[in-house]
């Protein structure tokens, strides 16, 4: 299927970005902001691959939504802000949360418009977009936590570092049930309606 | 005499956690049990028939059984130790599913909220993991604000335990939630039809 224009620049964009910072932290031996680049670019080609597969054209919105949020996380990490700038783990998570709250709503809308069983009231959705995101970070946390026992990879700083990330969370969940409650919800183009692409919306009808 | 007997322990165990909760100041349980004993007194789906059979076992093992080792734990005052701690965590997980279960079964009743069995049990499963974390987050933080000794490795442990004891309690529900009329537990009963 043919990929939109927007959705191309975007993806073309934000891979550029992310591989040339990628490729710098690796040139400079370290490891870790390397490897956080290249998830970042393979998260970034999800869009992009959904698209031409006519399966889901996620909005352009949300799409720039998604390359921010990665492209903050990946240039914290190659810079050093995480270290350096006490607020960075704070933005990082707040536009992360946001993001991931946005797309869980998406999904939501979508089971709603296809699904007969599953139907969802606009005052239930900043409802379900905070305990999304209160989960999804509580889960974020887990992982870290993980990685810095099993890996040493030093995510979490301390206590407070832990607690702060996970208001955060809770925070971008907040903002992305204002967003969808009074911007997104809207749909005024029909870009969210239209998303899901025919065979996805036969997988929908078959399995819900 | 069983009907009876069960319907007995049932409001026992609801009235025994209430009252070591408020013993204790436990915030959470406390607001566990108002949450249940509202159901009960309202006559809300899954609270208002507890000998009816298909309830019975997930009433038990989800309500009854939770509140009766919690009154136990804290009446021998058996805190300690790895597996008590998990089974302490397992059961306020159960009794929080519970909850959850409750008020989305109460909004699929009484507004044009609607998902199917496996939505209601998921997102009820999601609901009680994010309430139970985001209150060891306020424990946590007032534990901080007051000067309480707290680490970084204990509120992991606890979130850890908290997702874990909400899926395995996800997964036992599950069961239940499958065999269950749950639609039309959604309807109450009138007084005179029991």
């Amino acid at each position: 299927m043919k990929v939109m224009k927007g959705t191309s620049v975007v993806f073309l964009a934000s891979e550029i970005a992310i591989v040339l910072m990628g490729a710098l932290a690796y040139s400079e031996g370290r490891s870790y902001p390397g490897n956080g680049a290249v998830m970042g670019a393979l998260i970034m080609t999800l869009p992009f691959l959904l698209e031409k597969a006519g399966l889901f054209r996620m909005p352009l919105s949300m799409q720039i939504w998604a390359s921010l949020a990665v492209g903050l996380h990946t240039f914290g990490l190659l810079v050093g802000l995480y270290d350096s700038t006490w607020w960075w783990d704070d933005l990082t998570h707040l536009v992360s949360s946001a993001m991931v709250g946005t797309i869980a709503a998406l999904a939501l809308y979508l089971f709603d418009l296809h699904s007969v069983k599953i139907k969802v009231p606009r005052w239930a959705y900043p409802m379900m977009i905070v305990v999304f995101s209160i989960f999804i970070g509580t889960i974020w946390e887990i992982a870290e936590f993980a990685g810095d026992v099993l890996a040493s990879t030093r995510m979490q700083y301390s206590l407070s570092d832990t607690l702060g990330d996970c208001y955060m969370d809770m925070l971008g969940g907040l903002m992305a049930s204002m967003m969808w409650a009074l911007w997104f919800w809207k749909d005024r183009d029909g870009k969210l309606a239209d998303s899901t692409q025919k065979p996805l919306i036969d997988l929908f009808e078959r399995v819900f | 005499m069983w009907r009876t007997g069960f319907r007995g322990w049932f409001y026992l165990s609801i009235a025994a956690a209430l009252v070591v909760s408020l013993r204790n100041f436990d915030a959470y349980w406390l607001i566990l049990e108002m949450g249940m004993v509202a159901a009960i007194l309202g006559r809300y789906p899954l609270f208002d028939q507890p000998e009816e059979p298909e309830l019975q076992r997930p009433l038990t093992l989800f309500m009854v059984f939770p509140f009766t080792v919690y009154v136990a734990l804290n009446l021998f005052d058996l805190g300690e130790g790895v597996l008590l701690r998990s089974i302490s965590t397992l059961i306020t997980m159960m009794a929080s599913l519970l909850l959850c279960l409750f008020l989305i079964l109460n909004l699929v009743k009484r507004t044009g909220f609607h998902m199917n069995y496996r939505f209601i049990l998921g997102f009820a499963t999601m609901t009680s993991i994010s309430l139970a974390s985001f209150f060891i987050l306020l424990e946590t933080s007032y534990s901080v604000l007051v000067g309480i000794e707290a680490s970084n490795d204990e509120l992991m442990w606890s979130l850890i335990g908290t997702l874990t004891g909400g899926v395995i309690s996800g997964l036992l529900f599950k069961r239940d939630m499958r065999r269950m009329d749950y639609t039309g537990l959604l309807v109450v009963s009138p007084e005179e039809d029991r």
